[in-house]
């Protein structure tokens, strides 16, 4: 023996102790000391702190070996061994609740006493360490920061640390012994449900299982909490499975920051779409502007060149015109047919300068009723077409280059009455009307062949046509002329229904200019 | 070549392009048309014949060699100062198209020319400007319209107001009004000539300056054309004239 265990005697008969503890010596322990009253034992044993105590039952004065084994167990955890003379049934009955190791009945051998001691001082040490790690376990799974509940085999409630009792608003004492199903339940917070009750499942298939996504712990209190949670099996030494573990937390914030970080997510692939949409308009107004730089180049020149030829047959035309006033009908067909053709050369050389070297706007007060009058009188509109102009008396005055806009008018009036066939129901709307953004909305509304959705996108691009005649610049032309002036042009069409084209233009304000008289 | 009318004197013009075609076809037209005709295909051409013979009206190509349209008519300026130029272009953004108009050019015709717009302007220019003059003052109506008369205009008078707006709507030239007539204000029958006439060149006439001056700024208001006091200066009178011809004529042109 490494160390010598230090016993306390308490006899109160002086022969017996000397005997006692000759004895002990003789086996090799160190007897600490020796008490003869039950004061004095209570008093010597919790300041020596024995590693043992032989306590004689009967002692003398008004408390016995037994009142004070009580005292000294309320105090220290001190293994005790009774000594009596006789074996009383009663008073070994009361010894009992003391939780003695042994007793040991006068008169006794050597080797009774030595095993005896032995016993108990073997037993003290394994329940000591017993406590020890029962101890550290408890003070562990009340440390940590999940919830654990534990269960017997059957589901019922075992143990409950304090983070499991405040998310499930059980109280330890309260939680022990109830079905686990009391304590916690759990549902599918999408279908609203209840889950089963991990135990049994654990019980059932012997391993530890996780628990589903979207589970939430609805608490004693109707709270629902997002937890994340594991059960599994306890098992003794055999394997058998003796209970449940199940440990879970509270996941409230981690849902709280997935969310967050989805929102962010989206909110970038939000951006990213922007960011993308406006680098494909960026471009498509690139790819415009080259066009335009391009036919820009060649503009001038081809107007120039081909006017002067066309300004000869105009004149051929316009003097055989008066010189055959007789000639017959077919031939006087044919001249107009030149004149309208030279027209339509003309058209198509000016769209193109006007596309390309649009001059500034000279912008002075507009209005816009009278524009559209005068964009009207160029028309020849059929009464097969029916013709709304409905531009209220209150509509103000915008602020732009009359000629320019006029041009706009013109071309918008042009495409609708053309978009337009004869065997259709027709009808062309215009309105005005002021939008929120403080600008003249003029919108023309045609029943026409509309525009596929295909070529939607193209619409302003220059050279874009499906018409048989035309080279595409009128909507082109238009962009341009009503971007200078400070507007907006949009469509809306839907194929074989019509077109409805919106131009969005500026007011005109007094202080805009000064107003000259 | 046929002619409209032959018997007639009509007016003397010179076509310059260097596109001789086009000078050709325009001269033919124009001669068809009994216009007295000629035609020169580059500018010093041009400035030489108009200081050799006279000319009632020019028609220039701008775009040019050399010496180019604008360069051309500042010389032809300098040589008949009231001659009518009118330009010709193909391109109508042109800087020397900007020139032109400053420099006092009438009118400024695109090509492929509309030659109803030119004869129209033709028609004008050989039009004398008629005067119709409305003015209680007997006087005043016989000496005005005797001095014009003298200047080649065509002048006439009425001095019933009543009578004078019978025949408003018939009425081309211009109308010289008195402010201050017996029956009827001079205000009053602006607004029926405006209710008949809206475009009509209307000159105001008033002997009381400081009086009529709020009926004046009413008659402005009305698209009067200017307004003149008595005694009238004829110089003044003979310069507003002048304008309201080359406003016709630029009208005629197609011009804003």
């Amino acid at each position: 023996m490494e160390k010598k265990a230090r016993i306390l005697i308490v006899e109160d008969e002086a022969i017996v102790a000397e005997d006692l503890e000759m004895a002990i010596s003789d086996i090799g322990y160190e007897v600490v000391g020796r008490a003869a009253s039950a004061k004095d034992a209570v008093k010597k044993a919790l300041a020596l702190k024995p590693d043992l105590v032989l306590m004689d039952i009967v002692l003398r004065g008004n408390r016995n070996g037994i009142d004070a084994s009580q005292e000294i167990k309320e105090k220290e955890d001190i293994p005790i061994i009774f000594l009596t003379a006789y074996s009383d049934v009663g008073l070994i009955d009361r010894a009992k609740s003391t939780e003695p190791y042994a007793y040991l009945v006068k008169p006794f051998q050597e080797k009774q006493l030595l095993a005896s001691i032995e016993m108990a001082l073997y037993k003290s040490r394994l329940e000591k360490k017993l406590k020890e790690s029962e101890g550290w376990l408890s003070t562990t799974l009340n440390s940590i920061g999940d919830a654990v509940i534990a269960t017997d085999a059957t589901g019922y409630v075992k143990f409950i640390n304090p983070v499991a009792d405040s998310l499930t608003g059980w109280k330890h004492e309260e939680a022990v012994g109830k079905p686990l199903e009391d304590v916690f339940t759990i549902v599918d917070v999408e279908t609203g449900e209840h889950i089963e009750n991990p135990v049994s499942v654990v019980i059932r298939e012997g391993r530890i299982v996780g628990l589903a996504n979207h589970t939430v712990l609805v608490a004693k209190d109707g709270r629902a909490i997002p937890i994340d949670d594991s059960g599994a099996p306890i098992r003794d030494e055999k394997g058998t499975i003796i209970g449940v573990v199940l440990v879970f937390r509270d996941i409230t914030e981690r849902k709280r920051a997935e969310e967050a970080l989805h929102e962010l997510t989206e909110e970038l692939e939000r951006r990213v779409e922007e960011r993308t949409e406006e680098l494909k308009k960026a471009h498509a107004e690139l790819v415009r502007k080259e066009k335009l730089a391009t036919l820009g180049q060649l503009a001038g020149g081809i107007a120039h060149d081909l006017r002067q030829p066309l300004g000869v047959i105009n004149n051929a035309i316009y003097f055989l015109k008066i010189t055959l006033p007789e000639a017959d009908e077919t031939t006087k067909e044919y001249l107009d047919l030149i004149n309208d053709e030279i027209k339509n050369s003309e058209e198509i050389i000016s769209g193109l300068l006007e596309l390309t070297r649009t001059r500034p706007p000279e912008r002075r007060e507009v209005n816009v009723s009278s524009l559209i009058e005068k964009a009207l009188e160029k028309f020849d509109i059929p009464d097969t077409i029916k013709l709304t102009n409905d531009i209220p008396g209150d509509i103000p005055a915008i602020f732009v280059d009359a000629a320019q806009i006029d041009r706009v008018f013109y071309n918008i009036i042009n495409n609708a009455v053309q978009a337009m066939s004869a065997d259709n129901e027709r009808e062309l709307a215009i309105h005005a009307t002021l939008n929120a953004a403080r600008k003249v909305e003029v919108s023309f509304r045609d029943t026409g062949v509309g525009i596929p959705e295909a070529n939607m996108k193209k619409l302003f691009e220059p050279l874009f046509t499906t018409k048989v005649r035309g080279i595409g610049l009128g909507l082109s032309i238009c962009k341009n002329l009503i971007e200078i002036n400070s507007g907006e042009i949009t469509v809306q069409s839907k194929e074989g229904e019509g077109t409805t084209v919106t131009v969005a233009l500026p007011l005109y304000v007094e202080s805009t200019e000064g107003r000259v008289k | 070549m046929i002619t409209d009318n032959p018997e007639e004197e009509k007016l003397h013009i010179l076509v310059v392009d260097d596109e001789c075609l086009l000078a050709k076809t325009i001269a033919d037209i124009l001669h068809i048309k009994g216009y007295g005709v000629e035609t020169a295909f580059n500018g010093s051409e041009a400035v030489e014949m108009v200081g050799q013979r006279s000319f009632d009206a020019v028609l220039m190509d701008i775009k040019m060699p050399e010496l180019n349209g604008v360069a051309a008519f500042l010389l032809i300026k300098t040589i008949a100062p009231e001659l009518p130029v009118v330009m010709m272009t193909a391109y109508s953004t042109d800087v020397l198209v900007s020139q032109a108009r400053e420099q006092g050019a009438l009118g400024i015709l695109p090509k492929p020319l509309d030659i109803n717009a030119l004869l129209s302007f033709l028609s004008t220019l050989e039009k004398e400007l008629g005067i119709f003059i409305i003015d209680d003052d007997h006087d005043f109506c016989r000496t005005v319209t005797g001095v014009l008369q003298k200047r080649n205009f065509k002048a006439h008078y009425e001095t019933d107001a009543f009578n004078a707006m019978e025949y408003i709507k018939r009425e081309e030239g211009v109308v010289l009004l008195d402010m201050k007539l017996n029956r009827i204000s001079g205000l009053e029958v602006l607004r029926k000539i405006r209710d008949e006439n809206p475009h009509l060149p209307v000159i105001l006439v008033t002997g009381y300056r400081d009086e009529m001056r709020s009926l004046v700024e009413k008659g402005l208001e009305l698209n009067a054309f200017a307004y003149l006091y008595k005694p009238l200066d004829m110089n003044k009178l003979f310069s507003l004239l002048d304008r309201i011809k080359r406003k016709k004529l630029r009208h005629a042109l197609g011009e804003r």
